[in-house]
């Protein structure tokens, strides 16, 4: 339930960085966004029969709501910013004469990073599947999936050839300084939000590092995907 | 046009004065992501597979109404995650069992412990518990 909070700033950020409007005009649309997950998880929720108000305390149905709110919150954000996005971004084109300007800032990069991993991975990291899939892998599987998690990201963003790709990368700068940069550092806040997802959940209580570590290299994996890709899509 | 590229390769030359605060955090990353792999592999090294080794220790003993309550602690010292671990707990007054009571926990991750809890009948005191596991599953 806490995670709500420090979502919902990022959220705002997150609109701040999308749309060029001022501080508290995101911080509004922040808490729009916020209450439309929250009325849609609450009426999904009830449909699949998942909010028992008989069995359940009113915290336990409020819980549920608040935590699927936030996944539905970036969803509504997203949405958002996808069908806002042509005409805006034709206005601002001819604001600023340049289209760049909101692509260049490393730290936004960094931000919609962490966005896109926190919203790919918020859906499985409440389950068991996660933890349980880390038992059942050995040690050469985990590095192995490190290292395919960090090529996917590499390859996702700066290899391909994709639309909202990385266009401006500047031909000087060697590859593995963008590798560096971006994809090492992107991975890094990958891993540092999967801990935060598998602790939120609780499922860090009474593990060993070494099992911490491995939970969270599985749940990096559709983490990083929903990072590389958050540049893509956002 | 002309000027224009010319634009261009300045934005470019901009652009390759990497900031040094990029490359703190390319450096915090490296450092990380080096760190998870390098504690990855030193397990992979110490590991030697031994098998779940199971203990299961008494935390507390709490008198309800009905009977007591004796919360556990299930630890795994053995380098295997243990799956439905079958905790079986025994009253005992003196060489006699008197009530057994059992519980399944469902995972006891490899050095990792667990908490969990066995309700008695029993109302009267002075009596021993003893607590083991009776067997465990592969994930």
């Amino acid at each position: 339930m806490f995670l709500a909070i420090p979502l919902l700033t990022g959220l705002s950020y997150f609109i701040g960085f999308e749309e060029t409007s001022y501080f508290p005009d995101d911080v509004i649309d922040a808490f729009v966004a916020y209450t439309v997950g929250f009325v849609t998880s609450g009426v999904m929720l009830y449909l699949f029969g998942v909010l028992n108000f008989v069995e359940d305390s009113p915290d336990v149905t409020i819980g549920k709501i608040a935590i699927q709110a936030v996944i539905a919150a970036i969803g509504a954000m997203l949405a958002q910013s996808q069908l806002g996005a042509s005409g805006d971004e034709e206005e601002k084109e001819k604001e600023s004469g340049s289209k760049k300007k909101r692509r260049t800032k490393y730290g936004g990069e960094l931000f919609l990073m962490a966005v896109g991993a926190l919203f790919l991975a918020m859906s499985p990291a409440p389950t068991e599947e996660i933890i349980l899939i880390s038992y059942k892998m050995s040690v050469l599987h985990f590095i192995s999936l490190v290292l395919l998690s960090i090529i996917l990201m590499h390859a996702f963003v700066y290899k391909v050839e994709f639309r909202g790709q990385e266009s401006r990368k500047p031909a000087e700068s060697s590859a593995w300084s963008v590798f560096l940069r971006y994809t090492v550092v992107g991975y890094a806040l990958v891993l540092l939000i999967s801990l935060y997802l598998i602790w939120t959940f609780g499922h860090t209580e009474g593990m060993s590092a070494e099992n911490i570590v491995k939970a969270v290299v599985v749940m990096g994996f559709p983490a990083a995907l929903g990072a590389a890709a958050s540049r893509l899509i956002l | 046009m002309a000027e224009n590229e010319k634009e261009n390769e300045k934005n470019d030359r901009k652009k390759t004065n990497i900031p040094a605060l990029e490359w703190f955090f390319a450096a915090v990353g490296l450092i990380l992501v080096v760190g998870v792999l390098g504690f990855l592999i030193y397990h992979a090294i110490i590991d030697k597979g031994t098998p779940p080794n199971l203990n299961v220790k008494i935390d507390s003993i709490v008198q309800r109404e009905n009977g007591f309550l004796v919360k556990f602690v299930i630890e795994n010292t053995g380098d295997e995650t243990a799956a439905d671990v079958n905790v079986e707990g025994e009253l005992k007054k003196g060489a006699e069992t008197i009530e057994t009571s059992g519980v399944t926990v469902d995972y006891v991750p490899s050095h990792s412990e667990k908490k969990g809890g066995l309700f008695f009948k029993e109302k009267s005191g002075g009596f021993e518990i003893e607590l083991h596991a009776k067997g465990y599953n592969t994930p």
